[in-house]
């Protein structure tokens, strides 16, 4: 027998196992929490704006109450750097609101999806690869320009009394396992979540497409 | 609020809908639940862009089907074997429809979230215009994707009764 021969037997099948809800609980459901990847994806980016905003406020009171100018520069610099982030987040936020509705033909529904999770892990790791270098650089300019003297630095650096050579070393062991350290982690930690996620959705394209070329 | 009541008036007249695509897509009864949550409100919250231009039930099975194929949890380890999928070494002597049935939804469920979203629209004698509206694709290759996922099928249900 073939598929067309067992039609309505397979509908019949299909209908049972559950129980028919009523207007109630119908409406019970619509007040639960949606586990869909943009809905997990718009809740990460809320909380990045909350840490974003709770982090700026940190940063201007550092600012305004610290005694060192650099610390005060570098307070305020990284204030409006985070208050442009937030405003990269509210865009992104806006436009899963705009895109991320599931009422479109199932190949524009799967593009849009992966256009958007694409631009996501995209500016997520521009943003934690730059960081790292921008805060190094822009930290230790401030310090070659701080004209008082930050005790707690001198007495770590009386104790070790690394020569200049050591000290360039030092820091560039530093720069180079961070970064590397900071690529890979931000890499695992995207494909883990999303990554995986993407690559299964690129692969319903590539078979709807597949059969579109024949 | 006129709207949630309009919402849950037209879900609860085509709730099978859903059920249909949560036992297509989901081996155990409680991601079943799951997934029938997940349309659920994925539903609703697309309801404000239903214009009512497509019937509600093509609308509803546009929704339900992206939902499930872009819906990945991990598999709940307590699966419950519910009639549809019971292991066979618990099927007793049954009439040769019967049987060929249970082998026809076997060869469906192993087939991959795409071809079974077809043979759902299909099923429901959707034409092939109204399925490549829900897929995306032109009818001419729901046609052809289609007549492979037949001979896939028959294939497999031949295999199946085989061993049976």
């Amino acid at each position: 027998m073939e598929l067309d021969d067992l039609k309505n037997k397979l509908n019949q099948q299909l209908e049972t196992d559950h129980l028919l809800r009523s207007e109630a609980d119908i409406a019970a459901l619509l007040k639960k929490k949606a586990h869909s990847v943009l809905s997990k994806i718009k809740r990460s980016l809320w909380f990045e704006i909350i840490f974003c905003f709770a982090f700026t406020a940190l940063l201007v009171y550092v600012g305004f109450a610290s005694k060192y100018q650099s610390l005060r520069i570098y307070a305020g610099s990284f204030s409006v750097i985070m208050l442009l982030i937030t405003g990269v987040f509210f865009f992104l936020l806006k436009r899963i609101n705009q895109a991320g509705s599931n009422n479109l033909p199932i190949r524009e529904n799967l593009q849009s999806i992966v256009i958007l999770m694409d631009e996501f892990i995209r500016r997520y790791m521009q943003f934690c690869i730059a960081l790292l270098p921008v805060c190094t650089i822009f930290s230790a300019a401030l310090q070659m320009h701080e004209k008082e003297t930050i005790v707690e630095i001198d007495t770590f650096l009386s104790k070790i009394r690394p020569a200049q050579s050591q000290k360039l070393l030092i820091t560039l062991l530093y720069l180079v396992i961070s970064f590397v350290g900071l690529y890979y982690l931000s890499k695992w930690y995207l494909k883990k979540l999303y990554g995986n996620f993407v690559d299964q959705l690129k692969g319903y394209i590539r078979e709807l497409e597949e059969n579109e070329k024949e | 609020m006129p709207a949630e009541k309009e919402f849950i008036a037209l879900l609860n007249q085509h709730q099978k809908i859903i059920y249909k695509v949560c036992n297509l897509y989901m081996q155990s009864h409680t991601d079943r639940e799951d997934l029938f949550q997940e349309i659920t409100l994925q539903a609703w919250k697309a309801f404000g862009k239903f214009r009512g231009d497509a019937r509600f039930s093509t609308w509803l099975y546009r929704v339900a089907l992206n939902t499930a194929i872009t819906y990945f949890r991990k598999e709940k380890k307590n699966i419950v074997f519910t009639t549809n999928e019971l292991p066979e070494q618990s099927m007793g002597p049954q009439d040769p429809i019967e049987m060929q049935t249970k082998a026809m939804y076997a060869a469906i469920a192993n087939l991959s979230r795409i071809d079974k979203a077809i043979v759902m629209l299909y099923l429901e004698d959707y034409s092939y215009n109204e399925i490549s509206e829900v897929v995306g694709i032109t009818p001419n290759h729901i046609a052809v994707k289609m007549n492979r996922i037949k001979a896939k099928l028959k294939e497999h249900t031949q295999k199946h009764l085989a061993t049976v």
